[in-house]
């Protein structure tokens, strides 16, 4: 099991947000969480750091429907962000929606590894984590 | 021999009265002759109608021999609706009154059947000018009459089949210009038949201004030979400024020696009820795929948000379990409660949207949009007063709507409410309704100077459900949702115009 220093969360229920945090902690399968409430939270984090390697999160698990700035805008902000990136970041699509469009379009980033149906649970954290 | 002794004895006197005679029996025979084997029937009749002479080709045609012929007259033979027309011409003929008549008849043939002749009567008067007979020829025409009746029939059938389907019919000569329309054509458009020329340009300039592109470009691919008839359906105006919708088929049926058309043939059909049929087909599908669409989503939108929440409950419940601290149990309550609350809410957001798509007896009474504007505003004092915001009601006084009161109520609130909550930092909120009325429709325009929307970016979710866009604590991506319902179940809609930092106008179509 190899543990990751930094995962990131962006999802605007606080609720699932304190649950997988809790989760998290207890497995202890991660060091540290960061948190956004929406996508352009999230790139207001990570651009300014694209080069600090330690301040970058390994793993990112953003949500699809959230204002401001929903996950697909995130993923193609983040997309083009990815050259710079110092450190290679493993993202989820974690959502309560099983729409076929949504699983086909997350499908089609390369950058996404795996659209996670919401809940999420020791197994699911496992393998986003423990990969 | 007494001729030859005539000629011997007196030569001068006799011999001319005997060459006279010879010449009158060479004659004579001659006639005979002809009557008796003339390819036309014909026959010397009495005064009376009694056949006194007739030939071979007469019995042939009526089947009778010359005996039996001699025991009748023409009236019996003749087909009884012929003979007064017959009867009448013979008696100008006997007054004087003309020198011969020829009339088409029909005799009754031996066998039952029915003939047809061609009848030539002139007579011959003795020297105090008392008829002595009439002398008739009789041409068979029984083979070109049948033809004739076949054509006459077909173009009877013809005719009825075009007119009983209220069919126009058009007979083009495209080098001149001119065109012969049938009073159905003109009478389809409400003119009588000498109101309209006949002129091509008669048709074209009713044509409607968006179907006169397809109707010359399908008229050309049939000239050019691209099509084997020529199939349009446009509009045209008729008298009274309407439009009928007319599907317009032709052929060129002649073609000049270069290759041009020079005749065209072809019809007028009244297919409006037809395209209105269709149109009301095509709303009503549309009308269904739209709610085949709500309900897909809604459907989603359901599943979406039950997860969320059963999701949040079984996590939350899962780490009560791990949870070691009495503390941390009870943080864990406490968000346990807050899931409780959203799920409730969404469950009543959920019964709101259903109670709207599925109250399809909508009670509509006379409304006095101004007053519910009033009553709004009222409802909203003190969101208004805390915004210091300003709503100026420019909808005129008499303008009355019919509507469902609930829906207008909630319509009003939400949008008004929605232009406080959305306000600029840098100003108060002013939001201004009016009233005014597109191609016929009732249209409420509620505009404000807010921050606006960003209509490229969340313009196709603007109505959805569950989407906030500006990160408002309190927005909850229900209440558009909810109005456009409403809007859309009372047979309107709702459009936005908006600009980022100015502000936004929506556009409700109450019918």
């Amino acid at each position: 099991m190899s543990k990751k220093q930094m995962a990131c969360i962006i999802d605007d229920d606080q609720v699932y947000v304190f649950g997988v945090k809790k989760l998290i902690q207890h497995y202890d399968f991660c060091s540290d969480v960061i948190t956004f409430k929406n996508g352009e939270e999230a790139l207001d984090y990570l651009d300014p750091r694209k080069e600090c390697k330690d301040l970058l999160p390994e793993v990112i698990m953003v949500d699809i429907n959230m204002p401001v700035m929903d996950g697909w805008e995130f993923l193609d902000a983040f997309v083009k962000m990815t050259p710079a990136l110092s450190r290679k970041i493993t993202v989820y699509v974690v959502s309560s929606s099983i729409r076929e469009d949504d699983r086909e379009k997350a499908r089609k980033y390369t950058e996404v590894t795996d659209y996670i149906v919401k809940p999420v649970n020791f197994e699911n954290l496992k393998q986003i984590l423990c990969a | 021999m007494e001729s030859g002794y005539n000629y011997t004895d007196q030569k001068g006197e006799k011999s001319r009265e005997r060459l006279i005679q010879d010449e009158l029996k060479i004659s004579e025979e001659r006639f005979r002759g002809a009557f008796e084997y003339s390819a036309i029937g014909m026959a010397i009749v009495s005064p009376e109608g009694r056949w006194i002479k007739v030939n071979k080709r007469l019995c042939d045609f009526t089947g009778y021999s010359q005996e039996e012929l001699y025991a009748i007259t023409f009236q019996d033979i003749t087909y009884p609706d012929d003979l007064e027309a017959d009867l009448l011409l013979l008696h100008e003929l006997v007054a004087g009154k003309r020198a011969y008549y020829q009339i088409e008849k029909r005799y009754f043939h031996k066998n039952g059947g029915i003939v047809w002749g061609l009848l030539n009567v002139s007579l011959v008067r003795d020297e105090e000018g008392k008829v002595l007979h009439f002398v008739s020829q009789i041409e068979d025409i029984t083979d070109r009459k049948i033809v004739e009746e076949a054509y006459k029939e077909s173009e009877q059938r013809w005719q009825f089949a075009l007119e009983g389907s209220g069919d126009g019919i058009w007979d083009w000569n495209v080098q001149t210009g001119e065109v012969y329309y049938s009073a159905q054509c003109k009478a389809m458009l409400g003119f009588t038949d000498n109101e309209i020329g006949n002129s091509s340009t008669e048709w074209d300039k009713r044509v409607h201004p968006d179907d006169i592109d397809s109707y010359f470009a399908d008229m050309h691919a049939h000239f050019m030979g691209k099509t084997a008839l020529y199939i349009n359906e446009h509009r045209v105006m008729c008298k009274d400024g309407s439009y009928k919708w007319v599907l317009d088929r032709g052929k060129v049926i002649t073609w000049t020696k270069e290759g041009k058309p020079l005749r065209v043939l072809g019809t007028h059909a009244d297919i409006s009820e037809a395209k209105e049929k269709e149109l009301q087909l095509k709303q009503t599908l549309d009308i269904i795929s739209e709610q085949n669409k709500r309900l897909t989503n809604f459907a989603h939108i359901v599943s979406h948000n039950l997860r969320t929440h059963t999701g949040n409950l079984e996590m939350l419940l899962y780490i009560i379990d791990e949870a070691k601290t009495e503390t941390e149990k009870q943080e864990l309550m406490e968000h346990l409660k807050k899931v409780s609350a959203q799920l409730s809410e969404t469950m009543q957001h959920l019964n709101d949207v259903i109670f709207i798509q599925a109250n399809i007896k909508k009670q509509r009474i006379l409304l006095h949009l101004r007053e519910y504007i009033h009553k709004a505003t009222e409802a909203m004092a003190g969101e208004i007063s805390l915004h210091k915001a300003l709503i100026i009601n420019n909808v005129p006084a008499e303008v009355a709507i019919n509507y469902s009161p609930a829906y207008l109520e909630s319509i009003l609130l939400n949008c008004l409410s929605n232009a406080i909550k959305y306000r600029h930092p840098g100003r108060f909120p002013v939001v201004e309704v009016s009233y005014h009325e597109e191609e016929g429709r009732k249209v409420l325009e509620i505009t404000d100077n807010g921050i606006g929307i960003n209509l490229a970016r969340y313009g196709q979710k603007l109505f959805g459900m569950y989407n906030t866009f500006h990160g408002n604590a309190d927005a909850k991506g229900v209440g558009l949702f909810i109005t456009k319902n409403q809007v859309e179940a009372m047979g309107g809609k709702i459009e936005v115009i908006s600009e980022v930092d100015k502000g936004a106008t929506f556009k409700i179509f109450l019918s």
